[in-house]
């Protein structure tokens, strides 16, 4: 019985540990999502740029008060968001711009054939 | 009934009405619009954004009911319509990824196409030259055929300082050709190696011998190179000796036979 106290605050302490890591994860991810969204071009991608903006913001936002207040949970929500906006139109983009010079090589290529073919 | 409760009434009353009109906030009528673009006949929302948006919509709805105008209702919204947003977003990732797999699926098949044309082409090319080489060594025989003058070592196109020796006392007839007279020079290799390789080897061979010729006087333009590689062995390729014997350049001269003569 007397080591019943020491159980009860070592479980408080794990769940405690478990909760910032919980919100360390998440604040890691906002990061990261942020990170994948630069390295795709999102800063010089104009329709991206605007939101890779607002999730930096947000996500300064969420520091500072705090990810565990809920006006700090809410930048985060919104820092998420923002960065996962920004990261997939700078894909699109860039998925784009693959899909038309994939469809420009086809082109040469027909014109290549098609002018071997008038010649002979 | 008192003034007060009358009043009290009133307070209510109007209270109740004014909860009645509001209406819902600019983030949520963004976040319905967006909701309802990405949901339009034609567009190609990813689906798992598109549940989420769902979701947080239904959940800013449901704020905007019990708590309009609140903090939540906006924040809800707020993801909602990025929710919105990143499933189109994702939609033309999508889209542009299968137009540009269809294209380079269209570039193998074209090039592909192109590759089998180009080799029908030069098999082609090919039968018609074995044929024409042929027909040329069967036109009419030759009036000199030297056989084992000129040999080399293996894998190599080098001539040796003994087959130096014998081409200069073969240059002198090699440089006076008579009327209609060609020195064809046939290359050949023995079988050790891939056979394309020795093809070539085998013509770089009979290229050598027509060079060193050049050298001593014979005139190039009447004189005819061919690589035959290891396909008319003079002896077996199982031995050695065999072998030093297929590595050969053969000399021959030919006179072309007029339409008259046929």
């Amino acid at each position: 019985m007397k080591f019943l106290p020491w159980i009860g605050a070592m479980l408080v302490a794990s769940l405690a540990v478990g909760c910032v890591t919980q919100m360390d994860h998440r604040t890691v991810a906002s990061t990261t999502t942020i990170r994948s969204a630069e390295i795709a071009g999102a800063a010089d991608n104009p329709s991206a740029a605007i939101y890779l903006h607002y999730a930096r913001h947000d996500l300064a936002e969420a520091n500072y008060y705090g990810v565990d207040s809920d006006r700090g949970n809410r930048a985060l929500e919104r820092a998420n968001a923002d960065a996962e906006l920004a990261l997939s139109l700078a894909t699109a983009s860039n998925q784009r711009a693959e899909a038309m010079a994939q469809q420009q090589k086809v082109d040469q290529l027909r014109a290549q054939v098609d002018r071997t073919e008038t010649e002979q | 009934m008192r003034p007060a409760t009358l009043l009290g009434c009133a307070v209510v009353v109007a209270l109740g009405a004014g909860c009645a009109s509001v209406g819902p906030s600019p983030e949520l009528v963004t976040a319905r619009r967006a909701y309802a673009e990405a949901s339009q006949p034609g567009m190609y929302p990813a689906p798992a954004p598109m549940l989420d948006a769902q979701r947080a919509l239904n959940a800013a709805e449901y704020e905007h009911t019990y708590s309009p105008q609140s903090v939540r209702e906006r924040h809800l919204a707020y993801i909602a319509t990025r929710d919105a947003q990143i499933a189109m977003a994702q939609g033309h990732i999508e889209t542009a990824r299968l137009q540009s797999d269809t294209s380079k699926r269209v570039y193998s098949a074209m090039l592909e196409t192109q590759v089998s044309d180009q080799r029908m082409a030069l098999d082609k090319a090919k039968k018609e030259r074995d044929e024409a080489l042929a027909k040329l060594e069967t036109k009419a025989a030759p009036i000199f055929k030297g056989t084992g003058v000129v040999r080399f070592n293996t894998n190599e196109a080098t001539l040796l300082p003994e087959t130096t020796a014998r081409l200069d006392k073969l240059a002198p007839k090699l440089s006076k050709l008579g009327e209609g007279q060609t020195v064809v020079l046939v290359g050949h290799t023995d079988a050790t190696g891939e056979e394309a390789y020795n093809d070539e080897l085998s013509k770089a061979r009979a290229d050598a011998v027509r060079d060193y010729l050049v050298t001593k006087g014979a005139s190039k333009d009447l004189i005819v190179t061919l690589g035959k590689g290891e396909n008319q062995p003079v002896a077996s390729n199982a031995s050695e000796n065999g072998r030093a014997g297929n590595r050969r350049v053969d000399i021959l001269i030919r006179q072309e036979q007029t339409a008259c003569a046929e």
